[in-house]
């Protein structure tokens, strides 16, 4: 459960529709706000864009992507920046379980994920509202990038919450998301499910509570490469090519 | 002395000139309110769109980057994905978001502790109120109004400033106003009982929610002098306690005559949800009578719910007979062979089963099946005669038998087999009720019965629970479903409201259903109950059961027909 404190008895008088409201009914005040202006402009205020992150900060980058494969990515001194993801190179033994694709198809999950062909995968559901959204976002970016480069990579979502997520919701989804060929949504038994989590150690009990993770494997590889957290494109793009191929 | 009305100006000559003055400027004033009201109005219809949506005014999608260079939008990149329609903010995996409705954003944030309390890492969640600029920024470049960088997992958009401003406009509006049935010490509830409900399943819940909200409001841990004098660590959680108030509602006629009946009664004493309820027919009125009045509908005991996931304000337990049909089309989908034998249904018109045979039907056209009906339009029950001719007559077909248990009497055949046997039999004991298990002799072996529960081993596991609530109060549990779905009714809405604590929101109620029902202990008389974010119908599981074959009294699933 969320724990938002809020003050629910205040007056909204005093928020921004005040001031909108307050200059649109008094023209003075324009006048006001203008000579306000030339004075602010006068006085070279800071544009806004100066404020602007440096998204993956030249020293979270290069933890990210550094030679410590296994290890968490150490913390940063940057006030609220805390590295995007952790990564780790892990052997999983996937469960033979049947799952059914979003197109309709129905595969076995062992076959899919051959040592043969290089895949990434993540775990989502439809309804989700937070975190897959992201991971679904980054998945197309990354999935039309690595096309773009001739990398011949399969796509996997597995939804873990099969029970409302069916054959036609995942359509729809992966529609919205603009799923190509290579990217198949997958649901499946509850419990098959919840085995392939356990598998993979993703499962934390309920849904509500699941963790931002894209794993990823070279074709011919026995390793996984866990990522958890929101890399950005180019991180995970530099995961891939860094990834281990044996 | 009584101070003059007007200036000193507006005496003498000038008086009437003003007047004149006034009178030419009035219209100009009153148009220009007017013109004020259309544009905010336009501006909230604006700002909700782009947060509900993901949609610019322009009808262009909202764009937004998240972690650097991922790109978001439309609804992918909507506000309310992640801030929830409340605005009151969510949790998801560890990622806590924060509240942005007009309050939270537009006033300094300090951490509610009390100073012995107070820790280090709570003050440096402190901030200053957003202003209109330090909106902008947040929104555009992800700097907080105390110029720190947001989460990176909140996108940075691309938004003018007008549309900024429409967005603000609507942020203002979120959750502001006190809902209604809301006062300083009590919360009102209503309980929506439509006439056609039986007697004894209406007596059976009130009596359940009657003596929930008498413990509730027994004040046993003096909740009242908490509140009141609040000298405590964490007040604020003391502070949201209310009274609850029920008020029963009982509808009269017809539905179509119940939209009034809701407004009348509505009026006369507006109430902050509804709990539970009990209806025989469609519950569509009561449904869209809550959606257009932004009420929570929580629970209703109800075989037809609203199931098009439309609306926002209605939760439902299970599918009822929408789902039992569902998985029927599935079961048949599954069972019937590529030479598939002729379906018959027989059912009697304006019932039920005329509900479930009109799914059937649907489904037929897409699956190409040959489906005929036999409508019962004689009062009288149907006798062993009437099978035998009609499966006779319609030899080697599935039958879908939509009717009470009272009108299965004759179907059991204990002695004689029917020269002629049905491929199949099936029926919905959602229809039947328990009886449904009751088929014996030749036909019990070919009889399929659809069931939305729990079987009874597990119900037993479940129904502990409310036993042992029950006991005390000297209530005998002889109404499972009923009472068992109005205690699931109360104690869910309890601990939700628990959880709201001072934000009184209708909508951040539901959310906290939505995303704790994972969690709930006690489960009714449904195998699972699971929701998610604007999912409508907690218990989705539904078997298709066939008589064991070592014991008579069991029935097992032929197959659990979960969606896939």
């Amino acid at each position: 459960m969320t724990e938002n404190e809020q003050i629910s008895d205040v007056s909204l008088k005093s928020s921004g529709r005040f001031f909108s409201s307050t200059l649109r009914r008094e023209p003075s005040l324009w006048a006001a706000a203008f000579i306000g202006f030339l004075l602010w402009a006068a006085t070279g205020s800071p544009a806004i864009a100066d404020h602007l992150p440096t998204s993956g900060d030249a020293g979270l980058k290069e933890a990210a992507s550094g030679e410590s494969a296994d290890e968490s990515l150490p913390g940063s001194a940057i006030r609220n920046a805390r590295p995007n993801y952790t990564r780790a190179s892990v052997a999983y033994a996937v469960p033979d379980i049947d799952l059914t694709a979003h197109d309709g198809t129905q595969v076995g999950l062992a076959s899919v994920l051959g040592a043969d062909r290089s895949v990434m995968v993540n775990f989502v559901f439809t309804s989700c509202t937070t975190i897959c959204p992201v991971l679904s976002a980054s998945f197309a970016a990354v999935n039309r990038q690595l096309l773009e480069a001739g990398e011949d990579v399969e796509f996997l979502s597995i939804s873990i919450d099969p029970e409302y997520d069916t054959q036609k919701k995942l359509a729809e989804y992966a529609q919205k998301v603009g799923a190509g060929g290579n990217w198949l949504f997958f649901t499946g038994a509850r419990d098959d499910i919840l085995d392939l989590q356990t598998a993979f150690d993703t499962y934390r009990g309920n849904k509500m509570n699941h963790l931002p993770l894209t794993f990823l494997k070279r074709a011919g590889a026995r390793k996984w490469t866990r990522i958890e957290g929101f890399p950005s494109v180019e991180e995970i793009l530099t995961e891939y090519r860094n990834s281990e191929t044996l | 002395m009584r101070a003059p009305l007007y200036p000193a100006c507006f005496r003498g000559p000038l008086r009437v000139l003003a007047l004149v003055a006034l009178a030419l400027a009035a219209p100009h004033y009153v148009e220009s309110a007017e013109t004020r009201a259309d544009f905010e109005a336009e501006q909230l219809q604006a700002g909700q769109e782009i947060y509900r949506l993901g949609r610019l005014p322009s009808g262009k999608r909202l764009v937004g980057l998240s972690h650097g260079d991922i790109p978001l939008s439309g609804s992918q990149v909507a506000c309310e994905n992640c801030h929830r329609r409340s605005g009151l903010g969510s949790s998801e995996g560890g990622n806590v978001v924060p509240p942005i409705t007009g309050p939270a954003l537009f006033f300094e944030r300090e951490p509610n502790q009390r100073l012995p309390f107070r820790s280090r890492s709570l003050r440096s969640r402190a901030r200053p109120a957003y202003d209109a600029r330090s909106l902008s920024r947040a929104i555009r470049s992800g700097i907080d109004s105390a110029g720190n960088p947001l989460d990176p997992l909140m996108p940075r958009y691309e938004m003018s400033n007008a549309e900024i401003e429409a967005l603000n406009t609507y942020l203002v509006s979120l959750s502001a106003d006190l809902p209604p049935g809301l006062t300083k010490t009590s919360i009102h509830f209503a309980t929506i009982v439509a006439e056609e409900a039986s007697p004894s399943d209406r007596e059976a819940m009130l009596e359940i929610l009657q003596a929930f909200v008498r413990d509730k409001n027994a004040n046993s841990r003096n909740e009242s002098g908490r509140r009141d004098r609040g000298a405590y660590y964490r007040d604020s959680r003391e502070r949201a306690y209310r009274k609850w108030v029920l008020h029963t509602w009982q509808l009269k006629g017809g539905s179509e005559s119940w939209p009034a009946q809701l407004e009348e009664l509505y009026r006369a004493q507006p109430v902050f949800a509804v709990l539970g309820g009990l209806g025989k027919g469609s519950w569509r009125p009561v449904h869209d009578f809550c959606e257009s009045k932004k009420i929570p509908c929580l629970f209703p005991i109800t075989d037809l719910p609203v199931t098009d996931e439309e609306g926002f304000y209605s939760i439902y337990i299970s599918g009822g007979l929408f789902r039992e049909a569902e998985s029927t089309i599935r079961y048949l989908g599954e069972r019937l062979p590529l030479d598939s034998p002729p379906i018959v249904q027989v059912y009697r018109p304006g019932t039920q089963g005329a509900i479930m045979a009109k799914r059937i039907h649907q489904a037929s056209i897409d699956e190409d099946w040959r489906v005929r009906d036999v409508l019962l339009e004689h009062p009288d029950t149907p006798s062993r005669e009437f099978w035998l001719e009609l499966f006779a007559k319609r030899e080697g077909s599935i039958f879908l038998v939509w009717l009470p248990a009272a009108e299965l009497a004759s179907l059991s055949f204990p002695v004689d087999p029917p020269p002629r046997m049905p491929e199949a039999l099936v029926l919905s004991e959602t229809i039947t009720g328990p009886e449904a298990f009751v088929v014996t002799g030749s036909m019990r072996n070919r009889t399929r019965v659809v069931s939305l529960l729990e079987r009874p081993a597990g119900r037993e596991r479940s129904l502990a629970r409310l036993k042992a609530w029950l006991s005390p109060r000297k209530i005998e549990l002889d109404r499972e479903r009923v009472q068992a779905d109005t205690y699931l009714s109360a104690t869910l809405v309890a601990s939700a409201t628990k959880h709201m604590r001072e934000n009184f929101s209708r909508e951040y109620l539901i959310e906290i259903i939505e995303h704790g029902m994972d969690n709930a202990v006690f489960r009714s008389v449904y195998p699972r109950l699971t929701l998610g974010p604007n999912q409508r119908i907690a218990s989705k599981s539904c078997f298709v059961l066939r008589p064991s074959e070592n014991d008579p009294s069991e029935w097992l699933p032929v197959e659990k027909v979960g969606k896939r």
